[in-house]
């Protein structure tokens, strides 16, 4: 218990020096970034309007010091401030919607690929050059090879436009109408998640099980398996409760960080699918230099990674008495 | 009489507009319902902000939910289609412009539409700045309701094309944002309104549904409330990609997406159903140099330039064939009424804006431009090293591409060109501050040719910060153009006005301030699986691209129905 | 079962000295591992002889325009040609040379801050690894996209080294906490608790008890790394956020895709640098189980069990 304490403490601390980070980056950038975006606004507006629109944005003239409190301040406060390229609507509001279908969509695909791949992983390890092994196991890796972007484009286009089995694009079908007791609705979203998913889960796939086979072969030369396989222990028990629940700890690290970038991954799918989400929101923030929004959304991968990442210390404890 | 025979014409057009309805229907009985559904290609998740005024409104808040007094018909040269306003007119000392506005037109919260809406609108704008998108605060000093329907707009100096700019804006409910503290901040989330789709269904991150205004004021053929159609949905597309493939399986009916090679995608998928016209009236698009810096100050250098740009490859390779090269005058189809054909003629004599590396390689020789160090390279007539860049727009990949083209002929007469791919915010903020060599920018493409002009020339446009507004990009001016510009906008004498046109443009073909490329296409394609009613390149009623905020795609709405009753069950 | 148990007595006494002859034996041994060197070699050649296989014209580099545009594969245009005109098969061999040495490149750096950082901390523990693990969360909570962004403010166009160069800096968070947790078992084994008795002092145990039974992990971690770097590379190029005037596979299909390469049916734009892409990592990964089955036989599929 003490050390999930300290670990706890510890993120608190990692979150802090995250979110001072999140405060600079975007004040690193060469050129006043209040020119640039006003910029836009130049020759389509009257100067005297400029002038006032900056006034309302909030951007004062203020000692970084003084703007940095200020921005903690409203963090403690849950305001993230308001999004510069959708003013003046909040930037709560603008990330709300679009972070359900983010962990949705690619939280159920991760771990998913990882589920299948730990299993995978473990038949190819105990039933060794057989099907798994030699077949699965390398054609998973050719396509774990393969850039994302360029799978799903063509399962897009070959799968959804020339074949027509998934709808192309957004998170349900837009004629109905979002409501969580449809069932309408509901099949819609599972309908237009699946291709989505389907890429997701074939791409990552490769890793966790060539990671989870390489692992069980090494437990399984352990002296422990070696008894209890003389203690004429079943197969199947030798190969889940000893075995596999050893070898899935390097893996769960991994998984853990790989939750964290569930956002950041989340991009591409989103660009490739139409699929609504943070990433694609990421994407535009970045390209409108809209600070405010970027910095909520940033803050929200720091968060989900420090969460995951708390979360999977939790569960090696649990599983790995050494590390307690 | 000058007024009444400008209504005279409004009211033409109007009819001639409306006509198209009866032709195509043949009295038979249109429609009603179905959803329209919108695509513009790449887009921004969708966030509620109906304040037409706001920076960056959710689409179709500003023709859609609210709407223009006039509309300008840019494939009719820019005519103004009365809509709020029935017509305006000028005072004798053309100090007043007068709008008399249309009786009828009812709020969607079921009030009147009048004067007080007009003047009220105005006077936020002097109390709230930031709301003034049109930037309409220099040019008038008060408004006054002259009675119910007519409202008398008192301008700060003689502007004979105030009409223009004072008929764009969108009028606002007094009775609803009067009350209302801070009218920038103001998201209007249910909106109140007078346009055709006031209604709001959805709006989130994938999608935006308004629907039909129940007590539209405009009547359709059948005496029921325009528009014909229901609802207009247009769902987020973050790629190209996605909405093409959309477009091309049939899923969009109005569709405003650059697709490539458009004759063997999106009409090859369906040649009956799917049409497109790109009308070629839009900014032209122009290759800036910065005049302050040599050699851009060297007129022989600005001419070579102009003669070693290969325009044929630029407009089919980069452009796609979707445009043609635009005339060294600057000015697009839409003004072929005020093209001057003295100083086309001398652009063709001079030889400038005519692909010809001989001839570019032979001015530059001319002007001392050689290659003084034997790098292969030329240089700069004394001697020191002469190279530069072409600013483009990052992810504007058809620009990108004609910057590599003329980047590439530049390098074949010898000239170290070479190409800077910028984020958007800093390639204009490098254009506006003069920080940049060469750079390919669009160009004014509306309301009238003075407009294009003055954008581009006219001296005031430079502010005391040294920031170039509009696209006076390449800071060369001069006083007679300025002059010119001036007295255009004095005046209502058509002839004194054709004259200083001509002589802008000629001014502007001896001096090449910049080198115009091509006319922007404007994206519109169709399918008519579901609808018909939209304008086609036989019938361009009005320019077709559903993202004219400026009002045009109102003018579409209204001609918008189903084929037949079955196809508007087939649109929900 | 026999086979196993003796190698798992042998276990605590491999070191470098005695590994490194039997890698390189059991390396041209393993069928995997020689296809993947054969592939990965071939682009290697590629990539060094791009100028002797693919001339290019003295002005415009691979991106000058030479053809008409999407001319589908002949005898000129080996690849076929881009929308644009250009030729295909000089951006792929001239993209190999960028791609292969900024994957590469980055991948090495990443392996070497990952060994610093994440042998450091596992092994130290105690406020170094507070610190240091400080140090790896928030790197992992550096979203490396945005970052390469910024950094294209300062430099003047993000190129494929500038993004290798950011990606290095933000992504060895990941293989350092993966070293580090592999350590942290180490550092509790009987044969490092033998040696610290024996009173080996820190570095030693560190560099020849602790590194030698990470080999292969490192070694893989390194391989997923270039791997990792490609893949992303290319990524950010395909999202427009790089330089689309540079010459590698990531901007080739950054403009295949503008020029909606599968809709006008112009696969040749579109498959090549896909491929290579996929081939690279393939190969790199082949290379990888060779690596992992010769440090560790067990793994070899199709014996034991």
């Amino acid at each position: 218990m003490r050390f999930l304490v300290r670990r706890f403490l510890f993120y608190l601390v990692a979150a802090y020096v995250a979110i001072t980070l999140n405060f600079f980056l975007p004040r690193l950038m060469v050129g006043d970034p209040v020119q640039v975006m006003f910029s836009k606004f130049q020759g389509r507006m009257d100067p005297r309007a400029v002038e006032s629109l900056k006034e309302t944005f909030g951007f004062v003239d203020a000692p970084v010091h003084e703007q940095y409190f200020t921005y903690l301040k409203h963090l403690v406060k849950g305001d993230l401030g308001i999004s510069l390229t959708n003013f003046p609507v909040p930037v709560s509001e603008v990330i709300s919607g679009s972070l359900e279908w983010t962990l949705r969509l690619v939280g159920i695909a991760t771990i998913f690929a990882f589920s299948i791949g730990m299993i995978l992983g473990t038949i190819a390890a105990w039933r060794r050059g057989k099907f798994v092994d030699t077949l699965i196991l390398p054609i998973a890796s050719i396509l774990a090879a393969f850039p994302y972007f360029w799978i799903a484009m063509l399962a897009l286009y070959y799968l959804a436009h020339i074949q027509g089995w998934f709808p192309i694009g957004h998170g349900y079908n837009l004629r109905l109408k979002e409501d969580w007791g449809d069932r309408a609705y509901v099949s819609s979203v599972i309908e237009h998640g699946m291709l989505p998913m389907l890429t997701v889960v074939i791409t990552a796939l490769g890793g966790w099980m060539l990671g989870m086979r390489n692992n069980m072969i090494n437990v399984l030369a352990e002296d422990y398996i070696t008894l209890a396989q003389a203690k004429g222990l079943s197969d199947r028990r030798v190969m889940l409760v000893y075995a596999a629940r050893n070898a899935i700890l390097p893996s769960l690290t991994g998984f853990a960080m790989s939750l964290g970038f569930v956002i950041g991954g989340a991009l591409i799918v989103e660009i490739v699918f139409a699929y609504p989400g943070m990433g694609f929101t990421l994407l535009n923030s970045v390209n409108g230099r809209d600070y405010p929004l970027m910095q909520g959304i940033f803050l929200m991968i720091t968060l989900s990674v420090l969460a995951a990442n708390f979360f999977a210390d939790v569960i090696y404890v649990l599983l790995d008495p050494r590390a307690r | 009489m000058k007024t009444r025979s400008l209504i005279l014409v409004l009211v033409l057009v109007t009819m001639l507009v409306a006509s198209n309805v009866v032709n195509a229907q043949d009295g038979t009985k249109i429609p009603r319902g179905g959803v329209v559904v919108v695509s513009e290609g790449r887009q921004a998740p969708f966030v509620s902000n109906f304040n037409p005024y706001a920076p960056d409104p959710t689409p179709w808040a500003q023709a859609g939910v609210y709407e223009p007094l006039m509309i300008p018909n840019a494939p009719n040269g820019f005519e103004l289609i009365p809509w709020l306003a029935t017509g305006y007119s000028y005072s004798e000392d053309l100090l007043t412009l007068t709008f008399t506005l249309q009786e009828g037109v009812k709020w969607n919260d079921g009030e009147d539409f009048n004067a007080d809406d007009v003047v009220f609108t105005f006077e936020l704008f002097q109390k709230f700045p930031a709301l003034d998108r049109k930037a309409t605060l220099p040019y008038f000093s008060s408004v006054e309701k002259v009675d119910d329907y007519t409202v008398a707009i008192h301008l700060t100096e003689v502007y004979t094309l105030a009409h223009y700019l004072f008929s764009s804006v969108w009028p606002l409910p007094e009775h609803a944002w009067s009350t209302i503290e801070d009218p920038v901040t103001y998201t209007n989330d249910t909106p109140v309104a007078t346009g055709p789709l006031a209604t709001v269904k959805v709006v989130n991150e994938q999608v935006l549904e308004l629907c039909r205004n129940e007590t539209y004021w405009q009547m359709g053929e059948d005496g029921l409330p325009l528009p014909y159609v229901d609802c207009m949905r247009q769902p987020v597309y973050p790629g190209n990609d996605p909405a093409n493939l959309a477009t091309v399986n049939g899923e969009v009916d109005w569709v405003a997406n650059f697709i490539p090679d458009i004759e063997s995608t999106f009409i090859a998928a369906n040649p009956e159903k799917h049409h497109y016209y790109f009308w070629p009236g839009g900014g032209v698009v122009s290759l800036y140099y910065n005049t302050e810096k040599a050699p851009y100050n060297d007129l022989a250098f600005r001419q070579a330039l102009s003669m070693a740009i290969d325009y044929e490859s630029v407009t089919s390779i980069g452009m796609y064939g979707y445009t043609n090269p635009s005339e060294p005058i600057l000015l697009s189809d839409a003004f072929k009424g005020s093209w001057n054909q003295e100083a086309i003629d001398a652009a063709a004599e001079m030889g400038i804006h005519e692909y010809d590396p001989d001839a570019a390689e032979a001015a530059l020789d001319a002007a001392g431009y050689v290659d003084a160090n034997g790098d292969g390279w030329r240089d700069l007539p004394d001697g020191s090293d002469l190279s530069f860049k072409v600013q483009v727009v990052n992810g504007w990949t058809d620009w990108v591409t004609s910057v590599q083209i003329m980047s590439q002929n530049f390098q074949d007469v010898g000239l170290n060109a070479s190409i800077d791919v910028l984020d958007f915010g800093i390639w204009l903020n490098n254009l506006q501050t003069g920080t940049y060599d060469t750079s390919i920018g669009w160009g004014t493409g509306d309301p009238t040719a003075w407009d294009v002009f003055r954008n581009l020339l006219f001296s005031d446009l430079i502010g005391d910060d040294g920031i170039a507004n509009a696209q006076l990009w390449s800071r060369w001016t001069s006083e007679e153009a300025d002059q010119l510009l001036v007295d255009y906008v004095a005046t209502t004498d058509a002839a004194a006005q054709k004259a200083a046109m001509d002589r802008i443009q000629m001014i502007f073909v001896e001096n090449l301030p910049l080198i115009p490329l091509f006319p922007g296409p404007t994206w519109y394609e169709w399918t008519d699986y579901r609808f018909t009613g939209f304008p086609t390149e036989e019938d361009y009623y009005i320019q077709g691209s559903s993202w004219t905020t400026n009002g045009q795609r109102l003018v579409v709405l209204m001609q918008l129905h189903c084929i037949s009753e079955e196809t508007c069950a087939e649109a929900q | 079962m026999e086979n196993q148990v003796e190698i798992k007595t042998q276990r605590p006494r491999v070191t470098l000295r005695n590994l490194l002859p039997e890698w390189l034996w059991g390396f041209v041994r393993n069928p995997k591992a020689m296809l993947g060197t054969f592939i990965l070699l071939s682009f290697v050649f590629i990539g060094l002889l791009a100028p002797d296989i693919a001339p290019l014209p003295e002005r415009g580099g691979a991106n000058r325009m030479v053809g008409r545009p999407h001319q589908a594969p002949d005898d000129e245009f080996w690849f076929g040609t881009t929308r644009q005109g250009q030729d295909v098969f000089k951006q792929v061999v001239h993209g190999t040379r960028t791609s292969l040495s900024v994957g590469f490149g980055a991948g090495t750096i990443i392996i070497i801050l990952c060994i610093i950082v994440g042998i450091t901390s596992g092994y130290m523990g105690g406020l170094v690894d507070e610190l240091l693990s400080l140090l790896m969360n928030v790197f992992l909570v550096l979203p490396g996209l945005p970052l390469v962004i910024v950094i294209s403010g300062w430099v003047d166009q993000p190129g494929p080294y500038t993004i290798g160069l950011v990606l290095a800096v933000t992504s060895w968070a990941y293989g350092a906490r993966v070293l580090r947790s592999q350590t942290l078992v180490i550092r509790n084994s009987e044969f490092v608790a033998a040696a610290r008795v024996a009173g080996e002092p820190s570095w030693r145990i560190v560099l020849f008890e602790i590194l030698p039974n990470m080999i292969s992990l490192v070694v893989s971690s390194w391989i997923g790394a270039v791997v990792f770097v490609i893949l992303t590379e290319a990524t950010l190029s395909f999202l427009g956020l790089g330089n689309p005037n540079a010459v590698s596979w990531g901007t080739s299909l950054y403009w295949a895709q503008n020029n909606q390469a599968l809709l006008t049916r112009a696969w040749w734009t579109f498959v090549p640098p896909g491929l290579c892409i996929a081939l690279v990592g393939f190969s790199l990964t082949l290379i990888n189980y060779g690596i992992d089955e010769i440090s560790n036989p067990r793994l070899r599929s199709g014996e034991g069990g």
